[in-house]
């Protein structure tokens, strides 16, 4: 069966080939409604350049929260010299400078063979193409005694918001001498990154606070993200890999954690060790947003398979998923990737709508993250599109921290600051 | 692998510098060739940064020709 407004547009476009026999532009992009789920990174970007790109399609995003916080800079709260409101960003702009319209709802189901979908209060939106981009949620089944019910007492915070300012308050209120446990995720997750630029914000605090505390990192992985620029940064200012280090690195991939107790903030790990801490920061293993899941857009992995030219949906037509959820590999799950990822699927979706033909893709990343206040490092990367559809890292291109002299980390810690102004400028204004 | 277009290029360019390219430290207004000359001196190194040249060594000299024109063009 296909609908009127199939039809509609099945018709004009065979009309519109009968008069001009043009296979371009062969029917008005005007008619078509694009829907975007979620406000992060990817969906405010891709309705933003939707926009600019073709003003005649008509674009929905459908957001439950009033305004984001993002999670780039939310580890710098925990270090004290940035405040967590200074995270909030409004969807204003998106509607007043670009005419995106806005609906602050969840999404309940999608359906991809009618082409709708059903927010929460049951309402139905019709879409011509949908974009999915909401992010990631955890995988509570694989630990014991700990899951989201109890995330105000062992807060991830990977997932800025009410949970940074948890795990901030539990540092603050901990004892000189306390030890904070901070467990990184298995790979793919949220920011590679992320856990050590953390580890590093907590020891800046504690470091001025409370210099008899120690930071343990129980890794998932057996290597991570920047491991040689973090190692020697933390050497530096933390005294890493002396007796008198602030933080303590142990990679655990074969004893992976079991079971929390919540009470007495205590790990069991597979083979039995038990981990105590002051403060706990289990970040969970992770999944593709929970929408994604009911909607069919998952593979076995956990995370939805693409078409990478398009970012179109392997599983069902016409729905294009981008941003963490999205397997993008070798692409890490990032803030940057997200809002690339979003650039490349909102010029395939113009296109696509008005039957124009595909552009070559290109995607770039960086990552920034701080030591200190005033110290940062940084790893890059340039990606295309090779002839078997697989993307690929440009060779010669990217790399992280070109050296680790003071003068240059200083600049980086400065452009990571200004990065996130301008990220935010060009996803959500 | 096909060139990619000017536009595809710069808007990856607005993920650090914004669509006005107002992050640029120069005040001077760009022209092309002197923009396409700063990005080739970065990619082959003649010009060194903390960031730059990782991001440069990603494009080929006419996708570094092609986004000059398109940013110069625009702006
Ligand atoms: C501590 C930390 C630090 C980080 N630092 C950096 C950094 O420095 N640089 C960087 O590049 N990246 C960083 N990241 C990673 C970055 O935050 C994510 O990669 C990015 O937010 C992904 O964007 P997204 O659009 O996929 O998802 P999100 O930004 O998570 O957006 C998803 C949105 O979808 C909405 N949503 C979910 N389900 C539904 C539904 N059913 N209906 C409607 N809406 C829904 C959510 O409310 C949410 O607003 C960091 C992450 C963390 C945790
Ligand atoms: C990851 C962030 C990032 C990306 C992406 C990026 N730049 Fe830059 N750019 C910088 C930084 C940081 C500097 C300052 C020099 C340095 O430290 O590398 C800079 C400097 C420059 C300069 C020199 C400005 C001056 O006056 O000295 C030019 C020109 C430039 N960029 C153009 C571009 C173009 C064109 C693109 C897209 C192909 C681009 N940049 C992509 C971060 C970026």
């Amino acid at each position: 069966m296909i609908s009127r407004r199939q039809f509609m547009h099945l018709s004009s476009r065979s009309a519109a080939l009968w008069l001009t026999g043009c296979h371009k532009r062969a029917f008005n992009s005007s008619s078509a409604h694009v829907v975007i789920i979620g406000g992060g990174f990817g969906g405010a970007t891709a309705a933003k350049m939707i926009k600019q790109l073709d003003s005649s399609i008509k674009v929905t995003l459908i957001e439950p929260k009033q305004h984001y916080i993002t999670c780039p800079g939310s580890n710098w709260v925990l270090a004290g010299f940035k405040k967590i409101e200074s995270l909030n960003v409004s969807y204003q702009q998106l509607l007043s400078r670009y005419d995106v319209g806005i609906i602050h709802q969840k999404v309940a189901t999608i359906n991809p063979e009618k082409h709708y979908v059903t927010l929460s209060d049951k309402q139905k939106i019709p879409y011509d193409r949908l974009i999915v981009s909401p992010g990631i949620d955890f995988r509570w089944e694989l630990i014991e005694g700990h899951d989201n019910s109890t995330s105000h007492l062992i807060p991830h915070a990977w997932k800025a918001g009410i949970q940074t300012t948890l795990l901030k308050n539990q540092l603050q209120a901990m004892k000189n001498g306390g030890t904070v446990v901070i467990c990184a995720p298995p790979n793919p997750f949220r920011c590679p990154p992320g856990p050590y630029e953390r580890a590093s914000m907590i020891a800046y605090y504690l470091k001025q606070h409370k210099p008899k505390s120690k930071i343990i990192i129980l890794d998932a992985k057996s290597q991570f993200s920047k491991q040689q620029l973090f190692f020697k940064s933390w050497e530096k200012h933390y005294g890493f890999a002396s007796n008198n280090s602030m933080i303590e690195w142990h990679s655990i991939p074969d004893n992976p954690i079991r079971k929390i107790d919540i009470k007495n903030r205590q790990l069991e790990t597979d083979f039995g060790d038990i981990f105590k801490a002051d403060v706990l920061n289990y970040i969970p293993t992770q999944k593709a947003a929970n929408i994604a899941h009911t909607a069919g857009l998952c593979d076995e992995s956990g995370w939805c398979p693409v078409n990478h030219q398009t970012s179109e949906s392997t599983l069902h037509p016409d729905i294009h998923v981008i941003g963490d959820a999205s397997i993008q590999n070798p692409i890490p799950k990032s803030a940057f990737a997200a809002n690339a990822e979003a650039k490349v699927c909102a010029f395939a979706v113009v296109n696509l709508l008005n039957q124009f033909e595909a552009i070559e893709p290109l995607w770039v990343n960086t990552c920034y993250s701080l030591i200190t206040q005033e110290q940062g490092i940084s790893i890059a990367m340039v990606y295309k599109l090779n002839q078997q559809g697989k993307i690929i890292k440009v060779t010669g291109a990217g790399g992280v921290t070109p050296n680790i002299a003071e003068a240059t980390l200083t600049i980086e810690a400065n452009n990571a600051k200004r990065w996130l102004k301008t990220i935010v400028m060009d996803s959500f204004k | 692998m096909a060139d990619v277009s000017g536009k595809m290029v710069a808007y990856t360019c607005y993920s650090c510098h914004g669509e006005q390219l107002t992050n640029l430290k120069s005040t001077q207004p760009l022209s092309t060739i002197s923009l396409r000359n700063t990005l080739l001196a970065f990619k082959y190194d003649a010009k060194s940064a903390s960031m730059m040249n990782r991001i440069a060594k990603g494009f080929t000299d006419n996708e570094l020709m092609a986004v000059a024109t398109y940013i110069t063009g625009s702006h």
